[in-house]
């Protein structure tokens, strides 16, 4: 079983039960992972500072910027997590899941000084037609790529 | 003897003076007065090229300009081409004459004109044993004669002192040749519309310098680098090539455009039939006819990943020279140059629509994104408590949740749908398609503005301060959506643009805090509404363009602020639509042009009633 940190300002509204928008993890648990919802700028401070450690880290980017965060653009706050993941957490793989398309989150890359290639950012992908079993086995892909659990172990 | 008679009898030609003032009219005078000497009706002069190989067309009498090769190399037709000598030519037997026959067959003027020539004599320009160039002398009729051509030789030996400044003057008119012809190609190649028409263009202005003889091919360089596709075949053989030869998916590695993959340098041929550095394979693999080539990277300055490469071929061997690098080089930069702002245009519409798009779609995406994900899960779910139906397992369990998610599909959809409409409802120019007018109470939905914003205001550090008393009895007269709508615009873009203040200001009374004043007043019947911001302003050159529908901001993109450019374009648009106006300024407060700036936004609004209390 694998260890999930979920960066979503929409995301943790859905209870216990995944409603909504939550019903994107809802297969991810399903396998037996543990995911941890985070959405408050306070709630992600916490956890991106915590001494918990996470296999891999879902991140929105579309945010308020964090309360930490020196830079004054106030819209991706997901981009002040990713340079505190590159930080803190170096080796944990990262899935973008954003309503910004590939290009532009290169190019605010860019304009922070954010090489993402050197980052641990796995893929990115762009909400909207995004389907839970997909997620959850692009999911499960990684981890496996990561050798934390091999594939498919918790179905 | 005589030489020296007429020496003494003859002043300095005035071709010599106008050699050096203007070189063009110099060198046709001095062909004009060997055609009077030798009573010939046409000649024509060519000059050394500067690799020293080719003899280069310069000027004619009569029309072989237009007719004959540009350049030769050497004297193809003389046995004896180490050195130029004072000899007939026998055109009927002339293997050059009969290569240009049958080149203009076609062509009726010119056929006659090649028909016609008899024979012609050929004068070395010399100066010490250096070969400068030599002119033609061409009879349509007659028998050879001699005296003719003595009367000549002697006059070119009388002014031999002079020939190197003929020599200058035609590589003058050769110098300005290349310029004209590369400064109206540059103009050909720049009025391309977009990359495809720019590789067409860069054909078109080969085939106008080198003649319809060549042929041109432009392969471009394939996505994975290891193939490229023909994107362009003009000139002669363009028809049966586009017919005949394979265009995409060609190996890279291959023939010439491989040779031009590996070398920066342009590569210039003059037998690809002897060429040792590549099989010329790229579009006649059966080597039938093979002649010489130019070609060049499609590339930038640093000549580092070309994007395309041109070939020019000509079926004689021997065709392009040394100078003609410079030409193929020079367009290639252009071409380059132009393809890449179309590429970047192209990459820009796609990013400025990505933008807008990302921002527009925000609203929309993450409840669709939602309704796709609780879809699967319901559609899961449904089965897996049909199946447990059966087995007669915590039906009720299954049941009560399979309701509460269907439930909450169906709260989803009908979001969603609000969303949908929303947008719809306010166009997608923002233009509000549907206004309800209703009378509205200023005073209160100031303050609810103010309230909504203050905290997310706060977070930056940022205090709202907010004096508007004075519009407490104040009502107008609009749909009260659309003013909401366009007073969050106006609240949202004084957040954002803000500075941040400090930090401190969410626990104690900030120090160094910014503020956003929202100030309120009647004025000449109408009320006003001021929302002053300090930070990234708007420069004064654009302030007049600044409502412009899709206009950002230079100083905003600078900072990399995401937004539409459409947010002041719906404010203005719904203000003019109720009677009123807006009004921007934007007044920079330091030296430094990227600010910060008090930015004031002044909102118009014609008053419906004042009722005092």
């Amino acid at each position: 079983m694998a260890s999930l940190l979920w960066i979503d300002d929409k995301a943790g509204d859905g209870t216990e039960k995944r409603l909504g928008f939550d019903a994107l993890i809802y297969f991810i648990e399903k396998k037996g992972h543990n995911v941890d919802i985070v959405s408050t700028d306070e709630q992600i401070e916490n956890a991106l500072r915590s001494d918990k450690k996470y296999d891999l880290v879902i991140l929105d980017i579309i945010m308020d910027a964090l309360s930490s965060s020196t830079d004054h653009t106030d819209q991706f706050g997901g981009f002040d997590a990713l340079e505190i993941l590159m930080n803190a957490r170096p080796t944990t793989p990262i899935i973008i899941l954003s309503v910004m398309s590939t290009p532009m989150i290169k190019d605010e890359a860019a304009r922070r000084h954010i090489d993402l290639t050197k980052s641990m950012v796995k893929q990115i992908l762009r909400k909207g037609p995004i389907r839970p079993t997909d997620l959850a086995e692009i999911v499960e892909t990684i981890l496996a790529d990561t050798k934390n659990i091999p594939t498919g172990a918790q179905i | 003897m005589k030489a020296a008679r007429v020496a003494s009898t003859k002043a300095i030609p005035i071709w010599v003076e106008e050699c050096i003032s203007s070189p063009r009219e110099g060198v046709l005078n001095f062909l004009k007065e060997l055609c009077n000497l030798g009573n010939a009706p046409y000649a024509h002069i060519r000059i050394r090229s500067r690799s020293g190989f080719f003899f280069t067309l310069v000027e004619s009498i009569g029309p072989y300009k237009t007719i004959g090769w540009q350049r030769r190399f050497h004297l193809i037709d003389d046995k004896n081409t180490q050195s130029l000598t004072y000899q007939f030519i026998d055109y009927k037997v002339s293997p050059d004459c009969q290569a240009l026959k049958d080149k203009f067959r076609s062509d009726l003027g010119s056929y006659q004109y090649l028909d016609s020539l008899a024979y012609g004599f050929w004068i070395p320009l010399k100066i010490r044993d250096i070969e400068l160039g030599y002119v033609t002398l061409s009879w349509t009729k007659g028998r050879r004669q001699r005296s003719r051509a003595i009367k000549v030789e002697n006059y070119i030996k009388l002014f031999s002192d002079y020939l190197p400044l003929v020599h200058q003057a035609c590589r003058n008119i050769l110098t300005e040749n290349y310029l004209t012809g590369l400064w109206s190609d540059t103009a050909l190649i720049l009025s391309a519309t977009d990359e495809h028409d720019c590789y067409d263009k860069l054909g078109e202005a080969c085939l106008k310098f080198w003649g319809e003889d060549v042929t041109v091919y432009i392969g471009k360089v394939a996505n994975d680098n290891a193939s490229f596709d023909v994107v362009t075949v003009a000139g002669r053989r363009a028809e049966e090539a586009k017919k005949n030869i394979k265009t995409h998916n060609i190996p890279i590695n291959k023939g010439i455009f491989g040779y031009l993959y590996r070398t920066e340098a342009p590569v210039l041929s003059y037998s690809i039939s002897k060429d040792t550095r590549f099989r010329y394979h790229s579009m006649r693999e059966d080597g039938i006819g093979q002649g010489s080539v130019i070609a060049a990277r499609i590339t930038d300055a640093a000549y580092q990943n070309p994007f395309a490469f041109i070939t020019v071929e000509h079926e004689q061997d021997n065709y392009f020279d040394t100078d003609d690098i410079r030409y193929i080089t020079g367009i290639t930069r252009i071409g380059y140059e132009n393809i890449t702002a179309h590429r970047n245009d192209v990459e820009k519409r796609s990013r400025d629509f990505d933008a807008l798009f990302t921002q527009v779609s925000h609203d929309v995406v993450e409840p669709l994104q939602a309704l796709v994900a609780d879809a699967e899960v319901l559609r899961y779910e449904t089965t897996e408590a049909s199946n447990h139906l059966y087995s007669s397992v915590n039906i009720d369990k299954y049941l009560s949740d399979t309701l509460l998610r269907a439930t909450n599909f169906l709260d989803e959809a009908l979001n969603l749908n609000k969303i949908m409409w929303g947008h719809l409802d306010s166009g997608i120019d923002g233009r509000a398609t549907k206004i309800k007018d209703g009378v509205i109470r200023l005073y209160p939905l100031l303050n609810a503005l103010v309230d909504t914003w203050r905290s997310r205001a706060e977070a930056q550090g940022i205090e709202i301060k907010s004096l508007f008393d004075s519009l407490r009895n104040v009502r107008v007269s609009c749909d009260e959506a659309a003013l909401k709508s366009a007073l969050g615009h106006v609240m949202g873009n004084a957040v954002k643009y803000s500075f941040w203040g400090h930090k401190k200001y969410r626990d104690s009374i900030p120090k160094h805090g910014r503020y956003i004043s929202v100030v309120g007043r009647v004025k000449l019947g109408k009320a006003v509404i001021e929302v002053q911001n300090y930070g990234i302003g708007i420069l004064d050159s654009e302030i007049k363009f600044i409502t412009d529908k899709y206009y950002r901001g230079k100083l905003a993109t600078h900072e990399g602020r995401v937004g539409t450019g459409r947010g002041l374009w719906s404010v203005k648009t719904f203000l003019e639509s109720v009677g009123g106006r807006l009004n921007i300024t934007s007044i920079q407060q330091s030296s430094d042009i990227l600010g910060p700036y008090s930015t004031t936004v002044f909102l118009y609004l014609p008053i419906k009633k004042i009722e005092e209390n």
